[in-house]
């Protein structure tokens, strides 16, 4: 139970200081700390959690956009269930190079299903998406990762444990 | 025979149930994000004032230049005002000899911005102002410079305004110096596209653009921005152009929201 506390607590924190970021920066540094969130619950914590921080997760975004909702839900959880099938074949968690590589594939991942999910129903140009949407939010995601990775593992081993 | 675990029974049907709700229960799911908006907007206002004052702090200097401009056009608007109160003392002079019945002016609700959508594929504000203050779906957001966006969804004190930058957004406008009609939609640059323009008419860097007559949701005449670029494609019949907004929503605090009863 304190563990799905301390998860809701992080997720909220974590989407706070999105739209204070986005408060200050804009659209050209946003990173999707609510993606590292999940990439790590899910190596942490096992897919249960990450499916319910997913799902947790998803439904703070999609009540504060306008877009379709359930957009968000259904890419975090995507994106939750390959880290499942990713995990498997990894080991060495603590490598800089595999944070890094980590948080640049699902970053991506999400705004590609993103972008999928909301060219069902609106009428989205690729070329804005890439260079407006993929490239800031992945850039700032992934330098940001290193950092936030580290500090969810000192989170992890004080509040969550 | 195919058996499925519980444990993988509840993962699928978790996502079953995520793509309903995306493809089936969209109405169902506006009373959970209003709640959701609602439950956050106290949080987001304490989170997020001291970011807005330390911006402040940071954009001091770029603050005391733009006032000090502000103040020498202030006092040349001033004059200008008295000018044009002289001229609409004789407008309503001449509506009177014309018999003209005199235009209804709306009510207005002034709001406070208390958050934003942090994602990058929407351009939305939440503001500090619901039902319980007269407002619906739909009603035209303004500032004192221009056009906002319009209420999308309305809780009982706060409510969400989808900016004129939001790709699902879109305005009938015109051109004010030629009086070419076309329509405003959102992008995702931050910036306004105004399509179906005609290739005969000449359009000029800078022209300002209006709403029209023609919108369903904003009264006539409110400024929507300026002309920055213009888009002829050999392949299409009509040309586009990209609109900068007046209002520079990104630094927004307050707006106005017309009380216009919608349909």
């Amino acid at each position: 139970m304190r563990k799905i506390f301390g998860i809701i607590f992080f997720s909220i924190f974590l989407f706070l200081i999105e739209i204070a970021l986005f408060q200050i920066f804009g659209l050209w540094f946003k990173p999707n700390l609510l993606v590292i969130f999940i990439i790590f619950v899910n190596l942490r914590f096992g897919l249960r959690y990450g499916v319910f921080v997913s799902l947790f997760c998803g439904i703070l975004a999609d009540s504060f956009s306008a877009g379709i909702f359930g957009v968000h839900i259904i890419s975090f959880i995507i994106c939750s269930y390959i880290l499942a099938i990713v995990k498997k074949y990894f080991l060495q968690f603590d490598a800089l190079s595999f944070k890094l590589v980590i948080a640049f594939v699902f970053s991506s991942l999400f705004v590609l299903l993103m972008y999928f999910f909301n060219a069902m129903f609106l009428k989205i140009n690729f070329s804005g998406v890439f260079t407006f949407i993929f490239l800031p939010e992945v850039a700032a995601t992934v330098a940001v990762s290193p950092l936030c990775f580290d500090w969810f593992k000192k989170c992890d081993s004080k509040l969550l444990n | 025979m195919f058996r499925i675990s519980s444990k993988k029974a509840t993962y699928l049907l978790i996502v079953i149930l995520a793509f309903f709700v995306l493809f089936f229960a969209q109405g169902a799911s506006s009373g959970l994000r209003m709640g959701v908006v609602s439950a956050f907007s106290l949080p987001i206002k304490i989170v997020t004032f001291p970011f807005k004052e330390i911006k402040k702090i940071w954009f001091y200097r770029k603050t005391f230049d733009e006032s000090k401009s502000l103040k020498e056009e202030f006092q040349t608007l001033r004059r200008r005002l008295f000018e044009q109160e002289e001229v609409l003392k004789e407008n309503s002079r001449f509506k009177k000899l014309l018999d003209f019945q005199s235009t209804s002016v709306f009510s207005s609700v002034a709001a406070s911005v208390v958050g934003r959508d942090p994602s990058n594929w929407n351009a939305v504000i939440i503001i500090d102002r619901g039902s319980e203050d007269g407002l619906e779906q739909g009603m035209p957001v303004i500032s004192p410079l221009g056009v906002v966006g319009r209420i999308l969804e309305v809780g009982s004190h706060i409510s969400k305004v989808m900016l004129l930058t939001d790709p699902s957004f879109s305005v009938a406008a015109v051109v004010q110096r030629n009086r070419e009609q076309g329509l405003i939609s959102g992008t995702l640059q931050g910036v306004c596209r105004m399509q179906y323009l005609s290739p005969k008419t000449r359009f000029n860097i800078g022209d300002p653009v209006i709403t029209s007559n023609l919108s369903s949701f904003f009264p006539e005449g409110l400024l929507v921005g300026k002309i920055v670029a213009i888009e002829d494609s050999t392949s299409s019949p009509t040309i586009e152009c990209l609109v900068e907004p007046v209002v520079i929503l990104s630094q927004m605090e307050e707006v106005i929201v017309l009380k216009i009863p919608q349909e």
